[in-house]
């Protein structure tokens, strides 16, 4: 079994490389690549394709390079590609929170 | 443009295993989607394939479909994510202890894996809430990332030869007879010599341009995703009121608000470690938004069965329109008889990523042999030609 402090292969190559989502840890080369193999041009299809712009921060911090590198890849100006649409919350918010809107209803008297 | 022999309607999930079994079989197949592909219902859904759950003759098609990702994963490229950890059907109600238990029976006399937890091992989960009341392992359903299923297909269906076309609607199809001739898209005309409608959740306008009537209409289902956790010994639970709100078959109980919206825990964990958190039913159209209530609803009873949501975050909540057949919510798959060169491969409701391989797999053999195939009498067009 590998050391813990020991990386893999994988994550050394990752190391050499930039690292667009940080969230999810998607390269710009395997944007690129995505890109390249399934002719995509929205950040949307970006997304389902390489998981980028999926975690913590929901692409707030990587759309931007999202779309940059969806431009050199199109040859479209960054006005043409539309950006993702908003799933809500837009910021984590805690489960409990999002169940208060119904608690206090019937639903829970007896809980 | 060289004219394809077969045209897909629609780049979900089931267009695109289409595509994949046609292109097994040499055939020049074009899919054309009037969005992205994989944007619909097949983008926005938890990746779960229930077998259990279900009753003949469906249950044999899923069943069929659920060996099939066995082989698939060795066939495509992608890591599909397959969890065979199995499915732990929860029940809350003490009353619905004993419908648990004859539920079991059947699942048994089905030759279907089941087995019971024990109080002990219930309790020693910690995950789970302590008023869970009594819990079954079913060992055939499964999860998988479908996005990875959807790639996969159309990866190796593009390898194989297929042309996806995107931002490419259909507007128009011409016939002669019984035949489809030419078909109008936003972009080219196209002439191919079959034609298949997997157009999901909009299959009924495309039905609309041949004259058919085809009785689905989207039905909306949301979903919450939480922050990524540590992984549990079960990642695939489900609230044993689910059988009720999404096989319909009549609960008894006194219909709550949460039961209208069609709420009951599907909670599955991803390959990623981050919890989806479903499900819900409900009919607004071609509305794609999620609503607070409905959300309140799916966070409250998911926190009913693994406590430790409450505190944890949900970073994301999407909805996606699955294709419901509003005659009998069975899915309509197949030749439609009374046309020469006509599928439909849509109606699958919730089960598009459990039922796509089967799917694909026996469109393709009927539009290359020209013969039925067997598993899919019971699901065809032609159901609803007495009804009219």
């Amino acid at each position: 079994m590998a050391e813990i402090n020991e990386c893999s292969t994988e994550s050394k190559q990752n190391m050499r490389e930039k690292i667009i989502c940080r969230c999810e840890e998607v390269t710009e080369s395997e944007i690129r690549q995505s890109i390249r193999k399934y002719d995509l041009d929205t950040v949307a299809e970006v997304k389902r394709a390489t998981r980028a712009g999926m975690g913590l921060c929901q692409g707030r911090s990587c759309e931007t390079s999202i779309k940059r590198i969806l431009c050199e890849e199109t040859d479209k100006d960054i006005s043409e590609i539309s950006a993702d649409s908003t799933r809500p919350p837009t910021i984590p918010v805690e489960t409990g929170v999002i169940a208060d809107v119904i608690r206090g209803g019937s639903e829970n008297e007896a809980a | 443009m060289k004219q394809p022999e077969v045209l897909v309607v629609g780049g979900g999930i089931i267009g695109s295993s289409i595509a994949y079994y046609l292109t097994k079989r040499d055939v020049e197949v074009t899919v054309v989607e009037r969005g992205k592909l994989l944007g619909g219902a097949s983008g926005a859904n938890q990746g779960g394939i229930p077998v259990s759950l279900f009753d003949p003759p469906l249950l044999d098609l899923v069943r069929e479909s659920r060996k099939l990702y066995d082989e698939l994963s060795g066939e495509l490229d992608e890591d599909l994510g397959f969890d065979e950890t199995g499915l732990l059907l929860l029940v809350l109600d003490e009353d619905q202890v004993s419908l648990l238990n004859k539920f079991r029976k059947r699942l048994e006399e089905r030759g279907l894996g089941v087995e019971g937890l024990s109080k002990d091992e219930l309790r020693s989960e910690q995950l789970l809430a302590d008023n869970v009341k009594a819990a079954i392992k079913t060992s055939e359903d499964a999860s998988v990332d479908p996005f990875k299923v959807g790639f996969g297909f159309i990866n190796r269906a593009k390898a194989n030869g297929a042309t996806f076309l995107k931002d490419t609607e259909v507007t128009d199809i011409k016939t002669s007879g019984k035949k489809v001739t030419k078909v109008k898209t936003n972009r080219e005309t196209l002439q191919p010599k079959y034609l298949v409608n997997a157009a999901g959740a909009g299959a009924e306008s495309v039905g609309d341009m041949v004259g058919l009537d085809i009785p689905v209409k989207p039905r909306r289902g949301q979903v919450l995703v939480t922050e990524p956790t540590p992984r549990a010994n079960y990642r695939y639970l489900m609230d044993f009121d689910y059988l009720a709100t999404a096989l319909g078959d009549g609960s008894e109980e006194e219909k709550s608000q949460r039961l209208e919206l069609g709420v009951a825990s599907s909670l599955i964990q991803e390959p990623s470690s981050n919890w989806t958190i479903g499900a819900s039913r409900d009919f607004t159209g071609f509305d794609k938004k999620t609503t607070r209530k409905t959300l309140g609803y799916l966070a409250d009873r998911a926190t009913k069965f693994i406590p430790d949501f409450e505190d944890c975050n949900i970073i994301r909540s999407y909805a996606g329109l699955r294709p419901y057949c509003h005659v009998d919510g069975e899915p309509i798959l197949g030749r439609v008889e009374k046309m020469d060169n006509f599928f439909i491969a849509t109606g699958h409701a919730g089960e598009g990523i459990t039922l796509a391989p089967i799917t694909g797999k026996l469109l393709a053999s009927e539009i290359v042999s020209g013969k039925k195939a067997e598993l899919l009498e019971g699901f065809r067009y032609s159901r609803f030609d007495s009804k009219k």
